[in-house]
């Protein structure tokens, strides 16, 4: 499903070349977790985004489904990653003027897809992480649980066959962070779809199938 | 776009950003009713001259007319007479005195109820043909009768077979109202309501015109030609006809905007493009804001898989829907504007070119739909390159990093300091050169271009000057706004940049105003001489309005006890070199007795220096030579010495151009000539007033009574005092420039919106920072402090930075494209004492202005404010 072979990121900072990411190779199948682990500044942000088409490295190349992304028209890009890739973020990043059921559709809406439609999938996105009954809320009548499950239900949306979480549990307290853990873990139970989530806490990475450790932007080590 | 994404991701944005949205709403807002303002008022007043200078229109395919003295009733039958035309209708109009009641007019148009039976007429745009009741035709063909226009009828309590009585240069008629006719309410009006109809006999009478109508309209065959018809007319009437012969389609009699409104057109001209540009400015602004704050938005939306376009769409939507509602607003605003203003146009209009009744302000369909897309495209326009930029958005760092500085940079970046330099060498290349009035407007384009490219660079130099002196004066919060002035030369530059275009056109506007009005009035109490003036039906300015009387009364007035000289004047206006120039001819020994006029001129050789005015008009007076006005000379390239043949009805007369003059009567020129040339050789006998210089010792109480017992009888004479007649002329003078004091007002306005407009940005920008440096220990009045002195520096910076830009603009609209238009070489003013009030203004403005986003930033929770990392 994923492959990442030999991936490299420098962006330049203050006038100095800073290497984010160097040489990483990893491969991701179908129905599997995998989960980046590191301290800050190791270049997982760096390395997820990568993955799903948010930024292009340097060197090497990511291929998903069989296409290498740093090929593809930023048209093509931005396709891919709205039908194939659904992105879950620490701040949830949910645009405050949309009710929760719009920031869900909002995702379908973008490729072009009726109102009627959208709004039918966003609800029974919703309803799958359990937030049916908070859909015409707005992210600032709900609670961070809330709101991440609700851009779980955004992600899903769009049924992504990847789903990359970035400190999905980040901003959340410990029993809500479990509950986030334990929807994302489901998630891949039917085999078809695969995750990536990063986060520092080696608590939260054992939900994973594999933890992939970075220190620096390399890979330090692998466990399962 | 989706409907759903409009309403969640533009409309309720906006909704919950309402200041904010207000503040570019207000900025197309003020645009549009600039625009729609001068659009309104341009089509107000051509209505209203149009209808006072054509009472009838509509129904005639070509019109036969000269000067204002009128063509022979002989042409008439000439003109019949010309294969292919059907009728051929004389016409004969003027306002009249009503005699049952004193100081109203009524319109007289007179006309051939045989030959108009076969012409399709309309009074004003009214058709009396559809909408008459005439009760006793006979009377109105035998000449004593009159058809009424409704509002009047009703106005005098007239119905058919009541008597009106009229009251013209002939002396007094009475009429036998004949019938009324009604004027639709979606007619243009005009003058249309005061119409009287009368037979052509009648009004010739009436009118004093002897054997002279003022116009022949014709109708041609179905299927004529109208050009070669013109043509065939013109040779026809040849033999007979007055060089001023001018035969064409109905209205080429008719004024231009540009004849009546003069310097005030070119004013209204760049006050509408140049509010437009400032709307451009704010919108820019405000969608500025837009992306700042959303960047993070945009991460999201991009991360979410909405492609550049979608974003840009989102942004230009949002633009659009601002631009719409601000120009829904602008309309009303305008019509307001339009209408507050016209009544000081409309009343110097009718006192000094052609007496009238305004028309009302209109602002068509097609008017406020083209202000609705001019609203729109203004926004759209304003809103694409902050759009762009959003769509631009790596998603990635929008998504991680929030707010930033996307306007950062050094001092003058290279794109910046090559268009200011290539619109700088362009303003020099187009001041100076031929073609002075395309050029002018050029040449103020690119001067404004130059600025604002430039003005990011000055003001921030400006700044870092005056920083020092904060850092001295203020402590803490002077030390940290001199050093954000210094640090942010982009970021400080918005606002002031802001300030500064706002109160250029502020400088600009009150300049040309100043200038102008100062000129005239310094002008009319220097050169319009006299202790007394006669005229009949209302005061006479510069013509119109007035019932002509016969100029041999003057001879009566002189024998007035207690009159030492009296002038008699007579204004025409005359086609001439392809627009119509003002006769003002006047009874030369007596007006060399009484006149302060500044005359320029030489020997008839055209050289050996300057000669003393009364050897100049002593060759006025020969009738060989005439004086010109400073303008026509300008306008027409007419020099001393040169000779300039004037259209009569009696051939063309030469006149060798003995000297020059001051004046603003007419923005085409103007021809000082000796009245006795004019009774001659173009048989008008006439005189619209009479100058009376007084015995010494005489006193007007003691004057007026006796003019009025000796030629008063009958004639409605309205007798005033020099200093009445210059004071009413003075106050006819501020009602004109009305209009730009509204236009300084919305230029001020559009200034402060500017400023708070940019300071919040500037603040939007510095959100985190602001963060920092509370959580640092700066204390709220601290920050409060810094942001608001930064604001006021900043306007200071600006504020004189428009004044400089804004002296520059009114020098070019002044010298190069006023002088182009009009021929006005005004005195140039730069009004210090308002100016100064003002830039004070713009400094506390500016500093208020910072207040409330300070107060906004300080308010911010120090953990979102610093939680963008």
């Amino acid at each position: 499903m994923l492959e990442v072979r030999d991936v490299g990121k420098t962006y330049r900072e203050g006038g100095r070349e800073v290497h984010a990411v160097r040489g990483v190779s990893l491969r991701v199948e179908p129905g599997e977790m995998v989960v980046l682990l590191g301290r800050s500044g190791s270049g997982k942000s760096t390395l997820l985004h990568l993955l799903g088409g948010l930024d292009r490295p340097s060197s090497g190349s990511v291929l998903f489904e069989g296409r290498d992304l740093a090929s593809l028209h930023d048209d093509a890009l931005t396709r891919l990653r709205r039908d194939r890739i659904g992105h879950v973020f620490q701040f949830f990043n949910l645009l405050p003027t949309l009710t929760a059921a719009e920031n869900v559709a909002l995702p379908i809406l973008l490729g072009g897809t009726s109102d009627r439609v959208a709004t039918a999938r966003a609800r029974a996105a919703l309803d799958e992480v359990g937030l049916a009954d908070r859909a015409d809320h707005f992210p600032e009548e709900m609670s961070g649980g809330e709101q991440q499950r609700t851009a779980i239900a955004r992600a899903l949306a769009v049924r992504p066959s990847l789903l990359l979480a970035d400190e999905p549990t980040g901003n959340l307290d410990t029993d809500t962070g479990r509950e986030v853990l334990g929807l994302l873990r489901g998630l891949t139970a039917d085999g078809t779809r695969s995750i990536v989530m990063v986060t520092h806490d080696e608590q939260a990475a054992l939900v994973g199938d594999r933890r992939i450790r970075l220190k620096d932007g390399r890979i330090e080590r692998e466990e399962r | 776009m989706n409907p759903a994404l409009v309403r969640g991701l533009v409309l309720r944005w906006t909704l919950r950003h309402r200041l904010r949205a207000a503040l570019g709403i207000a900025a197309v807002a003020l645009g549009v009713a600039a625009y729609l303002a001068s659009a309104a008022v341009a089509r107000s007043v051509m209505l209203t001259g149009t209808a006072a200078t054509s009472a009838l229109a509509g129904g005639a395919d070509l019109v036969v007319a000269a000067d204002e003295t009128g063509l022979p009733t002989a042409l008439l039958g000439d003109v019949r007479g010309v294969p292919g035309v059907t009728a051929a209708a004389p016409l004969v109009t003027s306002w009249v005195r009503i005699a049952s009641m004193p100081g109203r007019r009524a319109m007289v148009v007179g006309i051939d109820p045989l030959a108009e039976t076969r012409m399709r007429r309309r009074a004003g745009g009214v058709d009396p043909s559809k909408n008459a009741a005439v009760a006793d035709p006979v009377a109105f063909a035998m000449g004593g009768g009159a058809i009424v226009a409704m509002p009047l009828a009703e106005e005098l309590g007239l119905a058919v077979g009541g008597v009106l009585h009229l009251q013209g240069a002939g002396g007094g008629r009475s009429f036998t109202v004949a019938g009324t006719f009604d004027i639709p309410g979606d007619a243009p009006r005009g003058n249309a309501g005061r119409v009287v109809l009368v037979s052509v006999g009648a009004a010739r009478l009436l009118l004093a015109r002897g054997d002279r109508v003022d116009r022949i309209d014709v109708t041609l065959d179905s299927g004529r030609d109208p050009g070669a018809a013109a043509d065939a007319i013109r040779a026809a009437l040849a033999p007979k006809a007055p060089p001023s012969l001018l035969v064409g389609p109905p209205g080429m009699a008719d004024p231009s905007t540009g004849d009546v409104l003069g310097a005030v057109d070119v004013g209204l001209k760049l006050g509408a493009v140049v509010a437009l540009l400032v709307g451009v400015f704010l919108i820019h602004h405000t969608v500025s804001i837009g992306v700042t704050e959303r960047r993070r938005e945009v991460g999201i939306l991009r991360a979410l898989g909405a492609t550049r376009g979608q974003v840009l769409l989102v942004f230009c939507v949002e633009a659009v829907v601002l631009g719409l509602i601000g120009a829904a607003l602008g309309i009303g605003l305008g019509w307001a504007v339009a209408t507050t203003s016209l009544q000081g146009v409309a009343s110097t209009i009718s006192g000094t070119y052609f007496p009238s009744e305004p028309a009302p302000v209109e602002v068509s369909a097609l008017l406020a739909l083209s202000g609705l897309a001019v609203g729109a495209f203004v926004a759209l326009v304003a809103a694409f390159v902050p759009a762009r930029r959003a769509a631009g958005e790596a998603p990635n760092d929008a998504v991680r990093r929030g707010p930033e500085e996307s306007v950062r940079g050094r001092l003058m970046p290279a794109p910046r300091a090559a268009a200011a330099l290539v619109f700088a060498v362009a303003t020099a290349f187009f001041v100076w050169g031929p073609d002075i009035r395309l050029r002018g407007y050029y040449a103020i384009f690119s001067l404004l271009v130059a600025f604002v490219a430039s003005a990011p660079t000055m003001l921030v130099l400006g700044a870092r000057a005056i920083a020092p002196l904060l850092r001295l004066v203020a402590g803490v919060p002077g030390e940290l706004a001199a050093e954000e002035l210094a640090r942010r030369p982009a970021r400080a530059a918005l606002p002031a940049a802001a300030l500064a275009f706002g109160l250029a056109l502020v400088v600009e506007t009150l300049g040309i105003v100043e200038s102008l009005s100062k000129g005239t009035i310094e002008w009319m109490e220097e050169n319009v001489a006299g202790d007394l003036f006669v005229s009949s039906g209302r005061t006479v300015l510069a013509g119109g309005g007035h019932t002509p009387l016969e100029a041999s009364l003057a001879g009566t007035l002189r024998s007035v006890p207690g009159v030492e000289t009296v002038v008699a004047v007579r204004t025409l206006r005359i086609p001439w070199n392809g627009t119509r120039v003002f006769i003002l001819a006047l009874d030369i020994p007596q007006f060399r007795r009484m006149t302060h006029l500044h005359v320029s001129g030489s020997d008839a050789a055209g050289a050996g220096g300057l000669r003393p005015r009364d050897a100049i008009l002593a060759d006025v007076e020969t009738g060989a030579a005439c004086l010109i006005s400073e303008n026509f000379s300008a306008l027409h390239g007419t020099q001393i010495g040169d000779t300039i043949e004037l259209p009569s009805s009696d051939g063309r007369i030469p006149l060798r151009v003995a000297g020059t003059f001051p004046d603003y009567s007419w923005p085409r020129g103007t021809v000082l000539m000796s009245r006795r040339v004019v009774e001659e050789r173009m048989r008008d006998g006439l005189a619209d007033q009479f100058s009376v210089m007084l015995a010494p010792g005489a006193t007007f109480s003691d004057v007026a009574p006796r003019v009025e017992a000796a030629v008063g009888t009958g004639r409605e004479l309205v007798v005033t005092s020099g200093p009445e007649f210059r004071a009413a002329a003075r106050a006819l003078l501020s009602d004109f420039f009305r209009l730009g004091y509204a236009q300084v007002a919305v230029s001020l306005s559009v200034a402060f919106l500017g400023v708070f407009n940019g300071l919040w940005i500037a603040v939007v920008l510095r959100r985190r920072e602001i963060g920092l440096l509370r959580a640092a220990g700066a204390t709220r009045g601290q920050v409060v402090g810094s942001i608001v002195m930064q604001a006021a520096c900043l306007g200071a910076v600006g504020a004189t930075f428009g004044l400089l830009g804004g002296i520059a603009v009114e020098w070019i609209a002044l010298r190069r494209v006023l002088v182009a238009d009009t021929g006005w070489y005004a005195q140039f003013v730069v009004p210090w004492g308002p100016l100064s009030i003002v830039v004070v203004l713009g400094v506390i403005a500016s500093a208020l202005a910072g207040i409330i986003p300070a107060r906004a930033a300080v308010r911010t929770e120090l953990r979102d404010a610093l939680s963008y990392e």
